[in-house]
């Protein structure tokens, strides 16, 4: 219990110090200046909610029938916020056609490996 | 030990006088003497204050529970013809007795009326020694087992309480500085001495002797004129009087003469009852009390005729006597009476009752009378009662109306239904235009896409709307088409459907020409152009697809709906009427029309080609074209009016998809878990109108594809031609309530810890659509997320436990037991019982 509380602040401790360095961009574009409190709130918030997605997602895979969490469950959270959802739905994508390419490399890897293997084994027949 | 004497002499004097009046009671000195006798024999001089206090309590409660409890009329009248002759008696007892005491007993045998009253009160006082006395052993029956207090306040005059007479009567506080009070006020003997027999109960003997001492010096000065004025105090004075005789003397003499011989017919059954048991008495009051009004009323009155403790026999003879002479009249006495005496009793009541008035009020004023009185006499727990009897009467009430509504909107349907049309266009071209903006957000082709929708929806609506105008059967065949064609092509989405849509659209299209208009056929066939265009956008497919699915399920349902004949519009209203029946009634009518419409829909489903050989729709969809119009209209455009119902479309359609019979358990399940999300009230109801809730449902999860995520992109195809047709009958009047006004605003006051104006409807009414849009929204990304086409039970487990209402530790069927009335828990937790019939088998 004590480690799990004791990693909990470790995670709380992170969140609060990235919460940080962004609102401290943010309050560099708008040339105005972030409570501390402010900063300390958006970490909190974030960090609970942190933990309802994690919840949700995993709610949503089980719903699924699946074991494990996927974009399409991170898509289902994020469906209400336009904004966010158009963001996750692009990356989604891109990372779609970066898989697809790597699964077209690696068909052509192991087309080439195929061919190798062919051709040493007939030149090992033939030899 | 003087004071102690001196009430003691007051009492005494009381009783004297009281004996002396009754005609049955001879009053001698030697019986004077005794009780005098009696009375020193049981207050001891020597005794210790706290006894001498206990024994002037116990004689003050004889005396007001003698004093409370009205005598019949007759009574008094006999007993006033008997107090004449013998006032001569306790002359010489009086002549004895100069004391205060003596003036007092003085002053009441003068009075003839007064005597009318100390003549129930001796006879009640002296039930020690007067108990063999018929007359006087009822009255002291009665009055001991009641609690004197009540039987105080509630004989309040009638002036006052006609004065009172309001929804919040103010609130008489019964309290022992109120009756000093009027003490000093009252110079009347008669009334001090009522009021000393009521301090008595309130256990203040100290005051009672000062005020004794008082009285009687007051009444030195007047005998015989103030003795005459004693109901003019009384009711003046509040509490303190007790004279139910005074509230009669308000009355009529005609009445009371009334009155007076019921009771004479009634007689000593009724007295014996009244005393004996109040609660008798009180059943039988109440019969009468509700023969001169509805039935509904007696609802309440039955429930709470037990519960109306007697506060006093007296008021319930009143009432009995008030009632046959004056029904109408009497109740809103009887309510006085009543209200009075829960003020007397309890303050708290009676804020609860001002309070349960107030809540009464608005509702029926036929049970306002009985339910006033019933909820002031009751304590709060059956307030609470009363107030789920009185939504229940609205609901009755509200489902005679919308009973006559409907059958007002049947002869109007066409009228209504242009004039939905023209509303519904509008409203329907927004809800897609922000469906296709939502989606739009999501690709770029989107935004041609719904400009398209756009234009394919106008197209329908005005399609929908010269449908409305042509003939009901060429509808209903364009209608079950079109259907089918939605069927056919949902089923064929996974596919390169677009173009076997675009044929079958094509052949819909020919089929919908011959049958519908030319106009129609343009329509079509722009549509059909614009589909091929759209065709390649999924979501215009989509759209138009759900649309006119969901009018033609709408029109299948409703066909096979119980409700037959009846115009989607009157549908929907009933529905939202409906909402207040009790649940289990609309439960029952949802779940016979749930079936029969699964019962349409897997027959349609089965035919997945679309083609004109579509077996002849149900003929019950063969509905009057309006009516099927309305529907389509109701149901295609009403996504956002009942979430649920839509949720209940959807579910319908996961049932439609698997066997009826078993999806019907499942879908009041479905509906009970939506329910559960949202009010539990609301829910049931809502879900209970199947046919329109159904299409709106329906309606709702197709345009919800529209805006969901590419996943359901991809999924969602139609032909255009059902779009066509779907335009004039996806009208739907998003801008009709969600839900009636009365119930919504009854639930939000009942929740509402303070008072609730009804100008936040119309804000409600937006909160409510946008909720229940944004649930059947989710409930589709569930089942869709699921890789599923219906809605099922999961998905609302998942949203359940998404708002927080499901736990880890509450599984679903505990919030069913919770929340839902017996006849859902039944269907949704299977019972042995629930559903099947059971025969016991006989063992011999």
């Amino acid at each position: 219990m004590d480690e799990d509380a004791a990693q909990k602040q470790r995670l709380k401790a992170a969140v609060h110090y990235t919460v940080g360095r962004l609102c401290q961009d943010i309050s560099a574009d708008c040339e105005k200046q972030i409570t501390k409190q402010t900063i300390a709130a958006i970490a909190e918030t974030a960090f609970r909610q942190c933990d309802i997605f994690a919840k949700d997602l995993e709610a949503f895979a089980r719903h699924a029938k699946r074991h494990t969490v996927t974009v399409d469950d991170v898509k289902l959270t994020a469906r209400r916020t336009t904004a966010l959802y158009n963001y996750i739905q692009q990356k989604s994508e891109e990372l779609a056609l970066n898989n697809q390419e790597l699964k077209e490399k690696r068909k052509k890897n192991a087309a080439k490996r195929k061919s190798k293997d062919m051709e040493v084994e007939e030149n090992e027949l033939e030899d | 030990m003087d004071s102690t004497e001196d009430d003691i002499s007051a009492r005494v004097l009381l009783r004297r006088v009281l004996h002396t009046e009754l005609p049955k009671s001879p009053v001698t000195r030697s019986a004077t003497n005794v009780r005098r006798s009696m009375r020193l024999k049981n207050t001891p001089g020597p005794e210790s204050p706290g006894s001498a206090l206990r024994h002037r309590l116990k004689k003050k409660l004889h005396e007001s529970a003698s004093l409370s409890p009205l005598p019949s009329p007759k009574r008094p009248r006999s007993a006033l013809a008997n107090t004449n002759p013998p006032v001569t008696a306790p002359s010489p007892v009086y002549d004895e007795d100069m004391t205060t005491r003596g003036l007092l007993r003085g002053i009441i045998q003068m009075e003839t009326e007064a005597s009318l009253l100390m003549s129930g009160q001796p006879a009640l006082q002296e039930s020690e020694p007067n108990q063999a006395e018929s007359s006087a052993g009822e009255r002291t029956e009665g009055l001991s087992g009641v609690e004197l207090s009540d039987l105080t306040l509630n004989t309040e005059p009638l002036t006052q309480v006609v004065r009172g007479l309001s929804r919040k009567k103010p609130q008489r506080v019964f309290s022992v500085s109120a009756f000093e009070e009027q003490f000093d006020q009252l110079p009347d003997n008669t009334e001090d001495i009522s009021r000393v027999f009521h301090k008595g109960d309130v256990s203040q003997e100290k005051g009672d002797a000062s005020q004794v001492l008082d009285l009687s010096s007051d009444s030195k000065s007047g005998l015989n004129l103030t003795l005459k004025t004693p109901f003019v105090e009384k009711r003046i004075e509040r509490a303190g009087l007790q004279r139910k005789v005074s509230n009669r003397r308000l009355q009529s003499v005609d009445a009371f003469d009334e009155a007076v011989q019921r009771c004479l017919e009634q007689g000593p059954n009724q007295d014996h009852s009244v005393f004996q048991d109040g609660k008798t008495l009180e059943d039988s009051s109440w019969q009468k009390f509700t023969l001169g009004l509805s039935d509904v009323t007696e609802l309440y009155v039955q429930p709470k005729k037990d519960d109306t403790m007697g506060p006093s026999a007296e008021n319930e003879r009143e009432h009995e006597l008030e009632r046959p002479s004056e029904i109408p009249d009497s109740e809103p006495l009887i309510q006085e009476e009543k209200d009075h005496e829960l003020e007397s009793q309890d303050e708290e009541e009676v804020v609860h009752s001002s309070q349960d008035d107030v809540y009464l009020t608005p509702e029926d004023d036929i049970v306002l009378a009985p339910t006033q009185a019933m909820t002031e006499s009751l304590p709060e727990s059956h307030d609470m009662e009363l107030q789920d009897g009185e939504f229940v009467e609205e609901v009755e009430i509200g489902n005679v109306v919308e009973i006559e509504y409907e059958n007002v909107v049947e002869t109007e349907d066409q009228e209504v239904v242009e004039i939905e049309h023209d509303s519904v266009e509008e409203v329907e071209d927004e809800n897609v235009e922000d469906e296709n903006v939502e989606e739009a957000e999501d690709e770029n082709v989107e935004e041609a896409e719904d400009e398209n929708v756009e234009e394919v929806e106008d197209e329908n609506v005005e399609v929908e709307n010269e449908n409305v105008e042509e003939v009901e059967d060429e509808n209903v065949e364009d209608e079950n088409v079109e259907e089918v064609d939605d069927e056919n092509v949902e089923d064929e989405k996974v596919e390169d459907e677009n173009v076997e849509v675009e044929n079958e659209n094509v052949e819909d299209e020919k089929v919908e020409d011959e049958n519908a208009e030319e106009v129609d056929d343009e329509k079509v066939e722009d549509e059909n152009v614009e589909d091929e265009e759209v065709v390649e956008a999924e979501h215009n497919i989509d759209t138009s697809q759900y649309l006119v699915q969901i009018t033609r399920r709408a029109h299948r349902s409703e066909g096979g709906g119980a409700v037959l004949g009846i115009p989607g519009t009157a549908r929907v209203t009933k529905s939202f009427g409906a909402g207040l029946n009790p649940r289990e009634k609309d439960l029952l009518d949802f779940v016979d029309e749930g079936r029969e419409s699964l019962q349409d829909i897997p027959d349609e489903e089965r035919e997945p080609l679309g083609s004109p050989e579509f077996p002849p729709p149900h003929p019950a969809a063969e509905l009057s074209t309006p009516e099927q119009r309305s529907q389509q209209h109701e149901a295609s455009v009403a996504e956002d009016d009942d979430a649920q119902e839509e949720l209940n479309q959807s579910e319908e359609e996961e049932l439609m998809d698997s066997e009826p019979p078993n999806h019907s358990p499942q879908f009041p399940q479905e509906e009970e878990e939506e329910e559960d999300d949202d009010d539990d009230a609301l829910s049931a109801e809502l879900s209970m109108k199947t046919p329109a809730f159904v299409r709106q449902k329906r309606v709702f999860t197709s345009r919800t594809t529209q805006s969901t995520p590419t996943v359901l992109k991809e999924v969602n195809t139609g032909p255009a031609p059902q779009v066509a047709k779907r335009g004039p009958r996806q009208k739907r009047q998003t801008g009709v309530n969600v839900l009636p006004k009365s119930y919504v605003m009854s639930v939000f006051k009942h929740f509402a810890k303070t008072k609730v104006a009804s100008d936040v409807y119309p804000a409600i009414n937006e909160i409510l659509k946008k909720y229940f849009e944004r649930l059947a929204d989710d409930l589709e990304a569930y089942a869709t997320h699921a890789k599923r086409k219906t809605i099922e039970v999961e998905d609302f487990e998942l949203l359940m436990r998404r708002q927080g209402f499901l736990t880890d530790t509450t599984p679903v069927n505990i919030l069913i037991e919770k929340y839902l009335p017996m006849e859902y828990r039944k269907l949704l937790i299977p019972v042995a019982t629930s559903g099947n019939k059971v025969i016991p088998k006989q063992r011999r």
